[in-house]
């Protein structure tokens, strides 16, 4: 396969903006690739008390993906929307791949540790259950995953969020903390 | 779980969640009524969201300091990056790359030390990126470094060394500066306004000793300019900086403008830049007055909505900023800060004036008047009036520094028309609007009760009570000031939304028992400060506080208060400060205006009045609220008609100059003892105390609608929109009118804007879905009604509506189903007979309607006062039953037609001629048959109000019947000759025969009664439509006009006459004198606007379809006059704009593809109309459109063949539009063509 130059990304990109939902099979595997090798590439890199954080990769990919001088503001904006949905794939891929290892795998030892340290070890999140619960959401009520999606897959904040998806920052607000609250019982009962 | 009821779920856990955790229990009983399972499923979730924590908080990858750059005013430490870096830890010429330290769009920057032995030099290399390396990248990069060749500055970082790496890719080395970005430097150390100043001009040396080497920066924001510790700046990054030099410009005229603007930071950028024009120092002087707007006011000085390059670019080269003393007490849009360790909290206005070592008080007066000025000088859309140099720009502030008189002029924003002779605070009279926004809460520390949310309401809706009743200006009442309440909304933009002049905002701060409230008073359109105050007072005395502010408010918009008028700002209605808190309390719930809020409002009025229990407008409140439930179908008359008439009869006693006593008494009356007259009296009464008491309003214009008096109806509603352009209720006050006057075009079209303003108002799409369904849109209206049920909860009152939609959409099963829901409920809760006979009478169950019809006077139901104009009920009207019901509530309509805009006063004539003097000269019916023929003439004219081709057809019915009875019947000989007209605009494709009978029927008319305006008026409109015998009907028509000089109506079709002659002057002169008769009448400003157009005078028709719309925001032919004005003005985004409203308001229809084509055609999209175009001929068998359209969008393409042949066509097809062919603009492309000249001659006589 070849990888597709930065130019290409960068017109894709620009098509998507454009309205062409169609380049999508054209931009995730490069995105998909991109965030796949620099997730692996941070974790080698491993040092105690470094975790990494996926804003970074995601804004890491977007620079190195994408030409900016020829990209208008809101192609950032998409490419996040891209971004985190891909970094949700990854990261659950990767969760599923170790579900059999006690205590979760790599990327939840990652997430998880310190928090556990820090607010007494009640969360331990299974991003499989959480992943099957967000689809569960999508059917319900697709903005909320969407939001759960671009915050805690794409680590966006909540400004960044709302410029991704259009709304105001209150309203991902309100989103969220629903969202939040039942994502919290679902995953409580498995 | 279904989404609907994960909506349902939500929508009562996100209230829910926003209150205190005691407030909950009850508002949960209230919200989920008897649904036990929504009531668990809600708890469960608020306990999972009071469980949750910081659950998924962080992200899946939790935080590392790793920051990857973005934010212009961070610094850059890149460790992890610098590891895949290619770059780190290579030699560059003399140096070793040691890390990045910043990166742009092309390259990067590394900071890299000395590395041949010489001496130690730490300095920073710029590097193209990997990839970059582009012939137009190249070209720049180079540009930058011959411009930094160039410039010798001590405040600009200098060029040490160039050359080219090892891969052939041009590098340079600059000086290295450690130091901060100026922003946050100035915040880090505190730095004052002084002290910015100073940093800030020597800033200006900087760019101005550039402009002297002829080098435009284009790019300078605080990101590019760093302060080393010894507090000196340092202007960096010339990457798109422009060299004005010619020596050098065929190096850079191949920089397209169009990227440049790409690689600008646009919320630096210069109108001039973003629009491409050419850039000059002045250019780089707007930049700069960018950057000194910040560093004083820590905002941004434009609010961008969305960062869509085309808002940016409006935004910039349109908006004027707010002046910087009065954007420094906008909360929102904060310059990101940075967190000091001491001080407020950072990103509050709190630590914006203290690491300016100021208070609000203090920053404002330092900013206002000469450095406001200095500051928007800089910022000037129009280059030429800015500082021409940064050395004048420079100079101005040593200026103002040093206390002498600064050169730049006061500012004052684009519009304002400010004559020399007025100043502020002395607005003249008929222009002073005012709106008090709801007050914010800053922080309510702990000691008092919950609920102090109701404080900033309640203190705004008392203002805006003790302010209006001075009568010296117009108030906007608090339900229009509601949708800010919560909101960080931006005052003045607030301001203009509802149309004021000026605006009130403010804060209130509690700790422990004080008050501190903080206001000022801003003048909308200058966007500057009028006045300010700080009150503090015990929070025992809002009474006080209250005296205090309104006085103090008044007095600044109104030099010399009277005596009289100082009483009235003091008037409490109550001495005791705890009724007066419970009396704010009920105030607030009742102005959230749903079910719980009103219960809630009851419950604190109660307390007012057990408080004090002479308060007249606690009483007020009280009535209203009665009122209301029973209107609304909650609670049943027996429990609330006692209540409300008792309250509001203690209301007025107490108080007999309250305007809200006599309104609620009014209404109480009507719905409860449906006297008609008395009730009219008291609303009228409440209208003469008060004219801006938009409850009142509403109420009288309720009332004269149920009466079918729906001019005045609408008029009314019209005039409480002026007063509250954006509270729901007087829009669907408007929507209500209008659907039962029978306009259900119009009522689609305005509830449309309602649904579209107000998503979440239920009433909305309520009405909405009534009016849809009358005009025949079934599966619409059962759709829209299911949005309004969701959205007003399944109450007896929103089902039986739906039942009764479905009934209509023949859907019969689940209507049926739904009604055994609602009789299911009668075992728990009050169920309206009258919205039972509803569902009835749509099911075509005659027998259960009436019987629940009787049932409802038996327990005088108020919806009954509706019953006389319900279009619902009209299958029943006729029969014996329902008119003795109808009879018992005494409504005078009853016995009244409807009448129509404009329509003239003798269309209440009998049979046997008109009444007057002369009505002796036909001889009369016998009287019975009279009566007869009199009541089908009324109910015809009642068929021709719903302006639909149904109703044409019904009216035609009766009018035939009538002059059968009656065969000297002139006026329903007119108005069956105006029906048959109609149809021609009506029925698509018109009737075969249609024009013919129409003109019969007129000739009879003249006949019957040759003194008969309406007759000849007719006969007229007939004249010119479809004979085009223009000459014939100008005699008609004036001769209608001279038997009855208040014809508006024949007054109108004159001046239509006129234009089609193209006797343009006469025209507007005549259609002026029909609107002195009509003046709010909608339809005749339209056709104002369409003879303006005609006569080619674009502007001032879009001027009037503007002032049309005011009336009659939903008129479909307003628009399209507005629309066809700017596509032949060219102003194609205008246009295509308006076609969407109308596609909004239509749907799609045959009619709206044809104006697609045609703005379309009209806006160089011909490719589009032509395939559109081809569509609707093929079409047209099954689908109508008028052949004259086709050829006008013929025309807008430019094709005459295709032009000519539909002209041709329409000939024939005596197309209505025919009339205006020798005028019509649209046509202008043709005239020149000997075809059209022919087809001139062969028109009109």
């Amino acid at each position: 396969m070849t990888i597709p130059s930065q130019h290409d990304v960068t017109r894709l990109l620009v098509r998507l903006t454009d309205g062409d939902r169609g380049v999508l099979d054209d931009l995730l595997p490069v995105v998909y690739g991109e965030l796949r090798r620099l997730a692996s590439s941070y974790l080698r890199r491993e040092r105690p008390g470094h975790t990494l954080q996926p804003t970074a990769l995601v804004h890491e990919a977007y620079m190195r993906l994408v030409d900016q001088t020829q990209v208008q503001w809101q192609n950032r904006a998409h490419f996040f929307g891209v971004a985190a949905q891909m970094m949700r794939r990854i990261l659950v891929d990767h969760a599923r791949a170790h579900e059999a290892e006690k205590r979760g795998g790599e990327f939840q030892k990652l997430s998880l540790d310190e928090n556990l340290d820090a607010s007494g070890g009640e969360r331990d999140i299974n991003l499989v259950a959480l992943d099957d619960a967000l689809n569960r959401l999508a059917a319900l009520d697709a903005q909320k995953s969407k939001i759960v999606e671009l915050r805690f897959f794409g680590g966006l904040s909540v400004e960044e969020t709302a410029e991704v998806l259009g709304v105001s920052a209150p309203t991902v607000k309100r989103q969220w903390r629903m969202a939040k609250a039942w994502l919290y019982g679902q995953l409580k009962n498995t | 779980m279904t989404p609907e009821r994960w909506q349902q779920i939500e929508e009562v856990f996100q209230t829910a969640v926003d209150l205190p955790p005691e407030e909950r229990h009850p508002y949960l009983t209230l919200a989920c009524g008897g649904d036990d399972t929504l009531r668990q499923q809600v708890t469960t979730l608020i306990e999972q969201y009071e469980a949750a924590g910081d659950f998924i908080e962080e992200p899946a990858l939790a935080a590392l300091p790793l920051h990857v750059q973005t934010d212009p005013y961070a610094t850059m430490p890149l460790d992890l990056v610098a590891d895949i870096d290619p770059a780190i830890g290579r030699r560059i010429g003399a140096y070793l790359v040691a890390r990045e330290i910043g990166r742009g769009g092309m390259g990067a920057v590394y900071l890299a030390e000395r590395a041949d032995g010489e001496f130690r030099q730490r300095v920073a290399v710029k590097l193209i990126k990997r990839g970059m390396d582009t012939d137009f990248i190249l070209r720049r990069f180079r540009n930058e470094r011959q411009i930094l060749a160039t410039l010798d500055h001590q405040y600009i970082a200098r060029l040490l060394d160039g050359g080219t790496t090892d891969d052939g890719l041009p590098y340079f080395v600059m000086e290295y500066i450690e130091g901060l970005p100026v922003y946050r430097f100035c915040d880090e150390r505190k730095l004052t306004v002084g002290e910015r100043l100073k940093l800030f001009r020597m800033v200006c040396d900087a760019v101005h000793y550039a402009h002297q080497k002829l080098v435009i920066h284009r790019d300078i924001k605080p990101s590019n300019i760093l302060v080393a510790d010894g507090g000196l700046p340092k202007l960096l990054d010339f990457g798109i900086a422009k060299l004005l030099n010619p020596e050098f410009s065929g190096e850079i005229t191949l920089d397209p403008t169009a990227t440049a603007m790409r690689l600008m930071t646009p919320e630096y950028a210069a109108p001039e830049q973003v629009r491409g024009e050419p850039v000059s120092p002045a250019t780089d002087v707007y930049s700069l007055g960018v950057l000194l707007y910040e560093l004083l006011t820590g905002h941004r000085p434009y609010r961008l909505r969305n960062r869509s390059p085309h808002e940016m670019a409006r935004v910039i080269c349109e908006e004027d900023p707010q002046h910087p003393s009065v954007r420094i007490t906008s909360p929102e849009d904060l310059l990101p800060a940075h967190p000091s360790g001491t001080g407020p909290e950072s990103d509050t206005l709190g630590y914006l004036y203290w690491c300016r070592g100021a208070t609000v008080e203090t920053l404002r007066r330092e900013l206002a008047g000469d450095l406001d000025n200095i500051v928007m000088k800089a910022l000037r859309k129009e280059p030429s009036e800015r500082y021409q140099t940064a050395e004048e720009m420079r100079e101005d502030i040593t200026r103002f520094v040093e206390g002498r008189a600064v050169a730049a002029p006061p500012f004052f924003p684009a519009g304002s028309r400010r004559d020399a002779s007025r100043t502020a605070g002395e607005p003249t009279r008929e222009e002073t609007s005012l709106a008090v926004l709801p007050l914010k809460i800053v922080e309510s520390t702990g000691g008092l009760e919950t609920g102090g949310e109701y404080l900033g309401v309640g203190l705004a809706d008392a203002l805006i009570t003790r302010l209006g009743s001075l009568r010296r200006f117009t108030l906007r009442p608090t339900s229009s000031v509601l949708r800010y309440h919560g909101r960080d909304a931006d005052p003045l933009a607030a301001g203009r939304e509802l149309g004021v002049t000026y605006i009130l905002e403010g804060r209130i701060r509690r700790a422990g028992q004080t008050l501190r409230v903080t206001l000022q008073l801003l003048d909308v359109r200058e966007g500057s400060a009028v006045w300010a105050g700080q009150f503090d007072e015990d929070s025992a005395d809002v009474l006080q506080l209250e005296d205090s502010i309104s006085e103090q408010v008044a007095e600044a918009l109104i030099p010399q208060l009277t005596g009289g008028e100082r009483l009235r700002l003091q008037k409490r209605g109550t001495d005791r400060a705890d009724a007066y808190e419970e009396y704010m309390r009920g105030r607030y719930h009742w102005n959230t205006f749903n079910e719980e809020g009103f219960a809630r409002a009851l419950v604190h009025y109660s307390r007012a009045v057990s408080l004090d229990p002479d308060y007249a407008l606690a009483y007020a409140g009280i009535a209203d609220y009665y009122n209301v439930l029973g209107v609304y179908a909650i609670l049943p008359f027996s429990e609330t008609s006692a209540a409300a008439l008792q309250a509001a009869r203690k209301s007025v006693a107490l108080d007999p100059t309250l305007a809200e006593g006599y309104a609620a008494l009014g209404f109480a009356t009507l719905t409860h003892e449906f006297d008609w007259e008395e009730s009219e009296r008291q609303l009228r009464r409440a209208s003469e105390l008060n004219p801006n008491y938009v409850t009142g309003c509403l109420w009288l214009s309720f009332f004269l609608g149920m009466e079918g008096r729906f001019d005045e109806a609408l008029n009314g509603a019209r005039r409480a929109l002026e007063i509250a352009p954006l509270t729901p209720l007087v829009r669907h006050t408007l929507n209500w009118t209008l659907y039962h006057a029978r306009r259900f075009d119009e009522a689609i079209a305005s509830a449309r804007i309602l649904v579209t303003t107000e998503p979440t108002y239920g009433l909305g799409h309520l009405l909405l879905s009534l009016a849809l369904s009358q005009a025949g849109r079934h599966d619409e209206a059962v759709e829209t009604c299911g949005k309004a049920v969701e959205l007003l909860g399944r109450s007896p009152y929103s089902l039986a509506f739906l039942a009764a939609l479905l009934a209509a959409a023949g859907r019969t099963e689940e209507s049926r189903r739904l009604l055994e829901e609602i009789r299911r409920m009668e075992e728990t809760r009050y169920v309206s007979p009258y919205m039972l006979a509803l569902v009835y009478c749509r099911l075509s169950d005659s027998e259960g309607a009436l019987e629940q019809l009787e049932r409802a006077w038996e327990i005088r139901d108020a919806r009954l006062a509706w019953l006389g104009v319900d279009p619902q009920f009209d299958s029943l009207r006729g029969h014996p039953r329902f008119d003795e019901v109808l009879l018992r509530t005494k409504n005078p309509a009853h016995a009244q037609r409807p009448t129509t805009s404009g329509g003239a006063s003798s269309r209440d004539a009998t049979p046997s001629g008109r009444q007057g003097p002369d009505s002796g000269a036909t001889p009369p019916a016998p009287r019975d048959t009279e009566d007869e023929a009199q009541k089908l003439y009324k109910a015809g004219r009642y068929f021709v109000t719903r302006r639909t081709a149904e109703g044409l057809r019904q009216a035609i019915e009766r009018f035939e019947r009538a002059v059968q009875l009656a065969p000297r019947y002139g006026l329903a000989w007119a108005e069956m000759a105006d029906s048959y007209s109609f149809l021609n605009w009506y029925v698509e494709p018109p009737p075969d025969g249609a024009w013919a009978s129409a003109k019969q029927a007129a000739l009879r008319a003249v006949e019957a009664d040759d003194s008969l305006s309406e007759a000849h008026a007719s006969l007229g409109f007939i004249l010119f439509n479809y004979e085009r015998d223009f000459a014939e009907a100008e005699r008609e028509l004036r001769r209608a006009i001279e038997l009855n000089l208040e014809n508006a109506v024949a007054r109108r079709w004159h001046a239509y006459n006129l234009t089609a002659m193209g006797r343009h002057d006469e025209a507007i002169s005549e259609i002026r004198k029909a609107q002195q008769l009509a003046p709010r009448s909608p339809v005749i400003a339209t056709a104002l606007a369409n003879i303006l157009f005609l006569a080619r005078r674009f502007e001032e028709a879009e001027e009037q379809c503007r002032s049309a719309l005011e009336l009659d925001p939903g008129s479909i032919s307003t628009h399209i006059i507005l629309r066809w004005s700017y596509e032949m003005r060219g102003m194609c985004d205008d246009a295509l704009g308006v076609f969407e409203q109308e596609r909004a308001f239509t749907g799609d229809t045959p009619t709206t593809r044809a104006k697609q084509a045609h703005v379309l055609a009209s806006c160089g999209h011909p490719e589009e109309a032509r395939e559109i175009l081809s569509d609707l001929i093929a079409r047209r068998s099954q689908e109508w459109v008028t052949a004259y359209e086709i050829a006008v969008i013929h025309s807008r393409l430019g094709e005459r063949d295709g032009a000519f042949s539909w002209l041709a066509r329409a000939e024939e097809e005596h197309s209505v539009g025919l009339t205006y062919l020798r005028v019509d603009p649209r046509l202008d492309g043709l005239r020149a063509d000997p075809r059209f000249s022919e087809l001139l001659r062969r028109f009109g006589k």
